[in-house]
């Protein structure tokens, strides 16, 4: 074929616009409008004597100082200091021993913990914390169970030790998460280096292996402490009846024990906390970046050699399967339970109380079944918004001549220093700032918004290190072939991440299933959620009620994980 | 019509100047290769060419339409610079077959079904690849992914073809057959082409002429045989072919030719680019396939010396003798290993070439 054969080169359409600049830029202000929605509220209304909706307010720093009169907050003060370390340690130590026993020794049954501990992570805390009433409270059927045998109390979760007990049995699935996939990236090499010196297996565990977990270790930490200060749940269910109050609770209780909320005096607190969380996630980037030299180089190939147990093997055995079958069997299937009859207890026989009745009930009243709507509506759409937006963000973050792309990638993984709870008093505060957006007021658009925004960090974390897998030249060549920044990341770079995208809908879903601390401030008759509304019946003593919708909320979750994984074969957790 | 003219181009990162100062016209159908040692700057100078990396000065021009133009502030980005790029990782997308792949860029230009398919075959069959034309990327060998690129950029007509060192991925004998496929693939296209190589041999081999790059800049442009013969200064020499490095002092100079002793008895005739005073110290790059090993009658001709073989290597096609000679110490090819150890080497006048010290390393 000679030259003169070939027609000319086709012209290319040439855009007025160019679009890709306007994506990337859209994209950049839906960030940053979504990230500063709940901050600027809470910033403004802490340095305002009056509520912010009231024109005569003006700039003070008065709600300071009323933050520092409240009469209790010494008590406040450390209450939280001891839940939030104790829920840490026992969360980190548990996470920690199960992670080594799991991942890296020769216990029987690995593949069956490694699985089960996973899941308290897919549940919301004010399940697992209605779970632990039901069995370990005052009238728990353990409780009286154990009551009957010994002849006394055997324990009362009424106290912040026992709070931290729940909560730190709650978190250590975290703590579990980043050591195994530290395990799993180990080299051994490194391992067999200090075996071929003479090493025993203690030896080695103590000085390489668990050295070489610390910066899982160090993260895990900082991001249970933080979660275990922004908790409610476990607090609320525990220390409500005693009126031991954290942070968390204090602030639920000025907003809704109050006829008048005090708004400055919250926002001030919530300021307060903010700083804590900022300054703690900061504290967490420092310490971070110095981990090179923990960063283990090769060997991927060859899998760590598991640590021989030899005559302990049974007996850490026994001890992980009476751990799991405490925390997470008899919780969970005692809340299921529960819901299945009148009243649980020992002193009565089973089959005197079962019922249906409370399923009735759920079936019998709008709002149980709102919610459950709410819920999974709010999971499904919403999850699929966050997935495109997070998708966007990540192509505009990493793969664009975008000018401030940098910034785009802060911006996004900042919510992770925003507490739920902060940021749902935010957008409390925002529809009282903005009265055009009073429409959203009551409706599950406004909970889509600020779960979406909370979840930000998480869906992008899913997505980034895919993104960063993929080899420059794939989007490279599509450009020089012809196709615009836009066209590139719609028809190469977009298709190429789809997997990362179903682990980042899968996430998402999961947290929008669990989470209702966002919502306890937001959500208004018609926008009900399954964790606001077992709250509200909770606070009435609606107890049968409670634990029928936590299994719905359990069975959803259940249905959905397994699916996604079974079926799509998403990876959710590694 | 599509000649390419790159002036002046420069591109600095931080403080390194990865492209000084490069200046080049390639042809219309001209085949025109980049070859210089890693690092030398001729990815970037692709990537400038194709609009993936923006230069800090220069112009470039593709017929006469610029593509990018410091002084004017022009920058066309890639996609609306009609050329084809072949990278090294070939970068075929691998959610998409090899007819998807092809099909891509047509779509962009929005082209019917129907000429789609046409162009499809047609560029698969320069390539011989049409039976692949349903798999998936990562069912083709390397050879075969290579092919594909190559059609993935041929399919669309572009008006300039850039390949960066699409061979280097292949194994020795492939990169062999698929070095004269592509020259052959070249000429029957007749598209301008620009491409990258580390490998003198590749470079050799395919182009009409050769930039030879060095810290960014173009030291030398030819077509390959003048390259290979009259390399303009030592580091060229060194680079290309594999040379012997005598040195020396100039005894005289006359008339583009120069007289250099080597050590205290040898002399050496050989031409010099430029004239060199006596008493300068000089570098004689001389091949080793140009020396001969000569019969001892032969002992007292110009530019012969006493040698003394110090080691021989077996190569299959021929033989490597490291010798001695004085002070000098050289390598010599031949096809039949003498079996004595003292030789007598003639170097022909036109095989040296020399250099003054201070240009060379
Ligand atoms: N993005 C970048 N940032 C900083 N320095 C760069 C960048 N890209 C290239 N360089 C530097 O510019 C110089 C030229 O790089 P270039 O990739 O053009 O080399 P090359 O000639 O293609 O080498 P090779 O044969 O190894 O591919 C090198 O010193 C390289 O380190
Ligand atoms: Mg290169």
């Amino acid at each position: 074929m000679a030259i003169d054969a070939l027609p000319a080169p086709a012209p290319m359409r040439t855009p007025r616009v160019d679009r890709g600049t306007a994506i990337q830029v859209l994209v950049t202000l839906t960030t940053l409008a979504l990230v500063l929605f709940p901050i600027l509220p809470v910033l403004y209304q802490a340095v305002l004597d009056k509520p912010l909706y009231d024109p005569a307010a003006t700039i003070s720093l008065s709600n300071f100082a009323r933050l520092f009169d409240t009469p209790r907050l010494g008590d406040i003060v450390s209450n939280t200091a001891y839940f939030a370390i104790l829920t840490t340690i026992i969360a980190q130590v548990i996470g920690v021993v199960t992670a080594v026993l799991v991942g890296r020794t020769d216990l029987p049954g690995r593949a069956f913990f490694g699985e089960m501990l996973l899941w308290p992570l897919f549940l919301s805390h004010l399940v697992i914390a209605f779970g632990w009433f039901t069995m370990y409270g005052p009238s728990g059927y353990v409780t009286l169970f154990v009551r009957g045998l010994i002849g006394g109390d055997p324990w009362n979760l009424y106290t912040v030790t026992g709070m931290a007990i729940a909560a730190g049995a709650a978190q250590a699935p975290l703590a579990y998460l980043y050591c195994i996939v530290a395990t799993r990236n180990a080299d051994p090499n490194l391992e067999d280096a200090a075996r071929t010196v003479g090493a025993s297996p203690l030896r080695i565990l103590t000085t390489v292996t668990l050295p070489l977990m610390r910066p899982a270790i160090l993260f895990g930490v900082i991001m249970n402490f933080v979660i275990a200060i922004e908790m409610l749940s476990i607090p609320l269910v525990f220390g409500g009846p005693l009126q031991i109050e954290v942070f968390t609770t204090y602030l639920y209780h000025e907003v809704f024990g109050q006829a008048t909320p005090d708004y400055g005096l919250v926002a001030a607190a919530s300021v307060g906390m903010l700083v804590l969380v900022v300054g703690l996630m900061v504290l967490q980037g420092r310490l971070m970046r110095n981990n090179q030299r923990f960063v283990t180089v090769g060997g991927k190939a060859a899998r760590p050699r598991r640590f021989a147990l030899g005559r302990w093997r049974w007996a850490a055995f026994a001890v992980l399967l009476a751990y799991v079958g405490l925390t997470i069997v008899l919780v969970l299937g005692g809340l299921v339970l529960r819901s299945f009859t009148v009243i649980l207890s020992p002193l009565m026989p089973l089959w005197d109380v079962l019922t249906l009745d409370n399923y009735t009930l759920l079936g019998a009243y709008p709002v149980y079944m709102r919610s459950i709507w709410n819920t999974i509506i709010i999971a499904t759409v919403g999850a699929a918004i966050g997935t495109a937006l997070i998708a966007l963000v990540a192509v505009v973050a990493n793969r664009s001549p975008f000018r401030w792309r940098r910034q785009l990638e802060h911006l996004a993984v900042l919510p992770r220093a925003i507490p739920g709870f902060i940021a749902g008093i935010g957008i409390f505060y925002a529809m009282g700032l903005f009265p055009p957006l009073g429409w959203l007021r009551n409706t599950i658009g406004l909970l889509m918004i600020a779960y979406i925004m909370r979840y930000l960090p998480t869906g992008y974390g899913a997505v980034a290190p895919a993104l960063a897998q993929l080899g420059g030249d794939l989007d490279r060549s599509a450009r020089t072939v012809g196709a615009d920044w836009w066209r590139t990341s719609r028809s190469i770079v977009l298709p190429l991440l789809t997997p990362a995208l179903f682990s980042c809908y899968a996430l998402l879903f999961i947290h929008f299933l669990k989470e209702y601390v966002t919502a306890v401030f937001l959500y208004a008759p018609g926008s009900e959620v399954i964790g606001t509304t077992m709250l509200q019946f909770w606070k009435n003593g609606d107890n049968g009620a409670v634990s029928a919708l936590a299994s719905v909320q359990i069975l959803i979750t259940v249905v959905f994980v397994t699916a996604a994984r079974k079926i799509l074969g998403v990876k959710i957790y590694g | 019509m599509a000649e390419l003219i790159v002036s002046g181009l420069v591109r600095a990162f931080g403080d390194v100047r990865a492209v000084d100062g490069v200046d080049f016209t390639v042809a219309d159908g001209e085949f025109l290769t980049l070859l210089g040692p890693s690092g030398c700057g001729k990815s970037t100078t692709l990537a400038a060419i194709a609009g993936l990396d923006k230069p800090d000065a220069g112009r470039i021009s593709l017929g006469g339409r610029d593509f990018f133009n410091a002084t004017t502030g022009t920058f066309v980005p890639p996609e609306r610079r009609e050329i084809g790029l072949v990278f090294q990782s070939y970068a075929l997308w691998p959610h998409l077959t090899v007819r998807q792949n092809l099909e891509f860029p047509l779509k962009l230009r929005r082209i019917g079904r129907a000429e789609r398919a046409r162009r499809i075959e047609e560029s698969l069959g320069l390539v011989e690849m049409i039976p692949y034309a349903d798999r998936y990327p990562h069912a083709l060998s390397g050879g075969q992914q290579q092919r594909v690129a190559l059609a993935r950029t041929l399919v669309y007509r572009p008006g300039l073809l850039l390949l960066d060192e699409p061979l280097s991925n292949l194994d020795a004998k492939l990169r062999e057959r698929a070095r004269t496929w592509l020259r052959h693939l070249q000429s029957q296209v007749g598209v301008t082409t620009v491409y990258v190589t580390h490998d003198q041999s590749e470079a050799l081999a395919l182009s009409d002429r050769i930039a030879v790059m060095n810290g960014g800049r173009i030291v030398q442009l030819a077509d390959p045989r003048t390259i290979y013969d009259r390399p303009s200064d030592a580091f060229i020499a060194d680079f290309i072919g594999s040379s012997n490095f005598l040195s020396g002092t100039v005894l005289a100079s006359d008339n583009g030719t120069v007289r250099v002793g080597l050590g205290e008895r040898l002399e050496l005739s050989a031409p010099s680019p430029r004239p060199l005073a006596p008493g300068t110290a000089v570098r004689v790059s001389v091949r080793p396939e140009q020396i001969g090993v000569v019969d001892p009658s032969a002992a007292n001709g110009a530019n012969v010396f006493p040698a003394e073989i110090l080691e021989r290597t077996f190569l299959g096609a021929h033989n490597t003798l490291e010798v001695r000679a004085g002070e000098s110490r050289f390598r010599v090819e031949c096809r039949k290993v003498p079996e004595n150890d003292h030789i007598h080497v003639h170097i022909p006048e036109s095989a040296g070439i020399v250099f003054p010290q201070a240009a060379g390393h």
